[in-house]
């Protein structure tokens, strides 16, 4: 008796580490960012404004994903979008992309048909040409 | 997936999101900052929280004891048609902002939080490239003052408390970032200046360094700006608004080679702020950005390191220096060879390229538990200027893979320690300080201002305490801070820069002739906290003078502010300030921690 409820505590801490690291795998996150300018810098981005989605990759990566988002101007009175313009009008100067908590667990449940992966954009705030910059009046 | 609105005025529809579903980072969660709570304070008595994200504004903001005297307001009005010239602004409800490293307690929740773009609302820009920008700003002041609450700018986020923040208006100022290098005509030139009028660059708020550092390099002839800070990410207005500075003790910090300053202030009136005693431009200029000049050398020194508190500021002017070099060298050694050095401010005997000579940046960086002889718990940073000639190639760095590692600004060091095991603090800190500092092997690496300081990694939590010191003060407080580190370990380094003392009123580096500076960068864990405060109190108890960092972590209250400055110092920054502003105006443009240094209202 005593020999079954240890096995039975053990494996419910096993469980539970198996959980908490799981979850916390939804930490995970890489980005790149663009360089230019002569010195190859990294381009400077709006740090305050990134653009952020959820984005589906299914059945074990044979469906993927395209996200191409826009900034909406304007909405129409039933919430559509009317006016569309780019998101970032210098391009995007960094993509990060990273699991969220529950990426790991829905892969574990749907044994890998389903990965959730949170996609942030951000845009760039200006784009050295390497050449002259403007002049004043 | 919801789209964004956007409105020429912001305050048509909104929604709660950008593009996507969860546009901005989330502050840490379970944290609220002080300022969140007196701000929630005031939104529970006017009632107003808890109103969707779709929700339209109506009813004004109520008063606060500092508030200027509220009236009732009608119903915001339905938005005007459009002209063709509505500039371009992205509005966002409720949106949870935090700063760039998610400082803890740093940031929440925004009311209404505007990006502006130097575009018109059909999408078109104009000849000149700031002009969309600008009015969005007038407007939004306007906008601001008719419902009577706060509006501040944020630059990149980069400062480590709430000197930038409010949680009514919040204007992001990331994508105004237009700027121009030299003028073509004299006229609009002062005659003291008209001879480096090629050297002269007008630069909106969010133009960050690295663009400027990538404009000047690419300019004719080619230029750089006289000293940055230790990073590239930061706004040229958020950098100077609260002294950012490098190690220049010949030169001083950011804002020494600001010129003039171009803000909008009530009524959305903008004004061209410029020292009468040096006067940068001629009304003609004032007049080409439709500004209003003044010339008031009290005004422009109070507003210069203004806190962002003297209205939204637009652009500034500043006086950029012909193209140089600096070679970076770092070296590790024992504390105690490098201890007298630090007092004395002499660096004779240190072996270092330039013998004897006193460099152009002198940097000690400190572990503190490593003091010992033999621990090599000190790093010498430096870097030598040295001239590049018209025509000679740029000394560039390689980057990327295979490239030479830059060392890394001090923040982003100290971020990556943890305080979750002190006793694994003194090794912890050193492998991250011989990883992240860099030494060079006994290498000079040559490259331009703009190579040698890169952006700053996200740190996920990291803070910064620094102060401001008289130079010849240093061994005392230096002693003051290894007493307490001894004690208490907690995960930050001590570096010392020493940087030329600056005029403008409230000047982190107020210290003739020179100010050491004493960074203490580490995560935002209360042990971390405690420390600082520690060190604070040690330094009031032996009567020893500081100033800290506009941008980093704070003592609370303004006794220090008093301490360091002075009552009139202090008095004469009000002053200019209540000169420009009207008591409402001065209430409009301050925020919560502005108002317990008694600086906001």
């Amino acid at each position: 008796m005593g020999e079954t409820q240890a096995a039975f505590r053990g494996l419910l801490r096993t469980a539970g580490a198996c959980i908490v690291m799981t979850l916390l795998s939804g930490c995970y996150r890489t980005s790149y960012q663009e360089r230019n300018g002569a010195e190859l810098q990294r381009v400077p981005i709006d740090r305050n404004q990134p653009t952020s989605d959820v984005r589906w990759s299914t059945f074990w990566g044979l469906k993927q994903d395209i996200w191409a988002p826009t900034a909406c101007l304007e909405q129409g009175a039933d919430g559509t979008c009317v006016k569309q313009a780019p998101l970032c009008e210098k391009g995007a100067g960094q993509v990060s992309a990273g699991t969220v908590w529950y990426s790991m667990p829905l892969v574990l449940l749907s044994l890998g048909t389903a990965m959730p992966i949170k996609v942030t954009v951000y845009c760039a705030t200006d784009r050295s040409s390497g050449e002259r910059p403007p002049v004043g009046p | 997936m919801p789209p964004t609105t956007k409105t020429p005025l912001g305050k048509g529809k909104r929604t709660n999101g950008g593009a996507g579903t969860a546009g901005p980072r989330p502050p840490r969660a379970g944290t609220p900052s002080k300022t969140a709570a007196a701000d929630r304070a005031i939104h529970a008595k006017s009632g107003r929280r808890g109103a969707g994200p779709q929700s339209t504004r109506a009813v004004p903001q109520p008063a606060t004891p500092t508030a200027p005297a509220r009236r009732r307001t009608p119903p915001a009005p339905t938005p005007a048609p459009r002209s063709t010239e509505e500039p371009l602004i992205e509005t966002r409800t409720n949106f949870a902002w935090a700063n760039w490293h998610t400082t803890s307690g740093v940031g929440g929740q925004v009311e209404s939080f505007y990006t502006p773009r130097n575009v018109w609302f059909d999408g078109t820009s104009s000849e000149q490239a700031w002009a969309p920008g600008l009015r969005a700003l007038c407007n939004l002041v306007r906008q601001a003052e008719v419902a009577q609450e706060r509006i501040r700018c944020i630059g990149s986020g980069w400062s480590l408390n709430d000197i930038a923040f409010t949680h009514q208006n919040l204007v992001n100022t990331a994508r105004l970032s237009s700027y121009f290098v030299g003028f073509r005509s004299d006229d609009m030139v002062a005659p003291a200046f008209r001879p480096i009028k090629n050297r002269l660059v007008f630069a909106q708020c969010g133009t960050q360094i690295v663009a400027l550092n990538n404009a000047l390099a690419a300019a004719e002839p080619r230029l750089a700006l006289p000293t940055s800070g230790a990073s590239n990410g930061q706004t040229i207005v958020g950098a100077t608004q609260t002294g950012t500075h490098g190690s220049a003790h010949e030169y001083g910090p950011c804002p020494n080679f600001l010129r003039a300053l171009h803000i909008v202030a009530e009524g959305g009136r903008h004004y061209l702020v410029q020292p009468a005693s040096r006067p940068v431009v001629t009304p003609a200029f004032a007049a080409y950005l439709g500004a209003e000049l003044k010339a008031d050398d009290e005004l422009f020194q109070a507003a210069t390191v203004g806190l962002g508190s003297f209205g939204l500021i637009h652009a500034v002017l500043l006086e950029a220096v012909p193209m140089y070099g600096l070679g970076r060298y770092v070296k590790q050694v024992d504390f105690g060879d490098v201890e007298q050095a630090i007092y004395d401010f002499d660096v004779t005997g240190l072996g270092l390229p330039t013998g004897n000579t006193m460099p152009w940046h002198f940097e000690v960086v400190v572990n503190p538990y490593r003091r010992g002889r033999g621990e090599k718990g000190a790093f010498i940073r430096t870097y030598e200027k040295f001239s590049i000639a018209p025509g000679e190639p740029l000394p560039i760095i390689p980057v990327g893979p295979g490239g030479k590692v830059n060392s890394e600004d001090l923040v982003t060091i100290g971020g990556l320690l943890t305080n979750v095991v002190p006793a694994l603090i003194p090794d912890a800190l050193q492998g991250q300080l011989v990883a992240s500092v860099a030494p060079t092997g006994g290498q000079v690496i040559r490259g331009t201002p703009g190579g040698q300081f890169d952006d700053s990694q996200p740190t996920n939590g990291g803070t910064s305490m620094e102060l401001g010191v008289p130079y010849r003060s240093i061994k005392d407080v230096a002693a003051a801070i290894f007493r307490v580190t001894d004690q208490y370990a907690f995960g930050a380094p001590v570096a010392f820069r020493w940087v030329k003392s600056s005029p403008q009123t409230l000047s982190y580096s107020p210290f003739a002739p020179i100010t050491c500076h004493i960074e203490m960068p580490g995560i935002d864990a209360m042990r971390t906290r405690e420390g600082y405060r520690r060190i604070w109190s040690a330094l009031d108890a032996a009567g020893l003078k500081y100033t800290c960092h506009w941008g980093q972590h704070l003592p609370v209250g303004p006794a220090w502010l008093t301490a360091a400055y002075g009552r009139p110092r202090i008095n004469r920054w009000l002053a200019a300030r209540r000169a420009f502003l009207s008591p409402a105006g001065r209430w409009m443009f301050g925020n919560v921690l502005l108002d317990t240094y008694q600086l906001g209202s």
